[in-house]
């Protein structure tokens, strides 16, 4: 899945409509569907909030404008069952990893479980990719804030 | 659990229809080349585990007020850095 969805799509069908992961997200199992969360100044970032537990939210970033030369390969059979074998109707995200310090705030990439949502049908799974030069890049794209 | 030792380029077979071959061994690391019909769905299993590690270590369990403003920060520190 080389190609990448352009921001404006992503953004513009997704905003402020619930996403589900129907096998729930690893680690929250109760928690299956989320709102993607995102104000305009917020672009490419976003916030992933659980619909059943409102203080459980995730800071999440579109994986390629985080990283401009990431690439994803998903098996096949995965995008199938999210009902599309299309890369253009997939969002793809890092989950972001927010760590207050003193007087900074640090962000990083996980993006070894990137979250693919199926902007059609707005079907999300969180998707593991084994590390790999493009991921370690990913990783040491640290925010500072 | 079924212990069986391989060499490189041996293989064994699951069922008819998967094949799992060892394909190089290097140090502490093995590789391995499995073939498998497509609807079985074949898992690592330690990243799995590191999933739901990772996903609680950036969970964000508190009220979505404190975090206001943490993304537009973001977003304009990046357009800076271009």
């Amino acid at each position: 899945m080389n190609n990448s969805t352009s921001d404006k799509i992503t953004v513009e069908t997704l905003r402020n409509k619930i996403i589900e992961f129907p096998e729930g997200l690893p680690g929250f199992p109760a928690s299956r569907a989320f709102v993607m969360a995102q104000e305009p100044e917020e672009r490419p970032f976003a916030w992933m909030q659980s619909v059943s537990d409102p203080k459980l939210t995730f800071a999440i970033v579109d994986a390629y404008a985080w990283d401009k030369d990431f690439s994803l390969e998903v098996d096949d059979a995965a995008l199938e069952e999210m009902g599309s074998l299309d890369p253009l109707d997939y969002a793809v995200y890092f989950i972001l990893h927010i760590q207050k310090q003193e007087n900074r705030t640090t962000l990083q990439a996980k993006p070894n479980a990137p979250v693919l949502v199926n902007v059609r049908n707005r079907q999300a799974r969180q998707v593991v990719v084994s590390s790999s030069s493009t991921t370690e890049k990913a990783e040491a794209l640290c925010l500072q804030l | 659990m079924l212990v069986l030792s391989r060499k490189v380029g041996e293989s064994i077979k699951l069922a008819d229809d998967i094949e799992i071959t060892v394909l190089a061994v290097d140090n502490q690391r093995v590789r391995l080349g499995i073939r498998a019909p497509r609807h079985i769905d074949v898992r690592r299993s330690t990243p799995e585990v590191n999933i739901v590690e990772a996903n609680r270590e950036a969970a964000l369990v508190t009220d979505p007020a404190e975090n206001k403003g943490i993304l537009s920060k973001a977003a304009s520190a990046r357009n800076k850095q271009g």
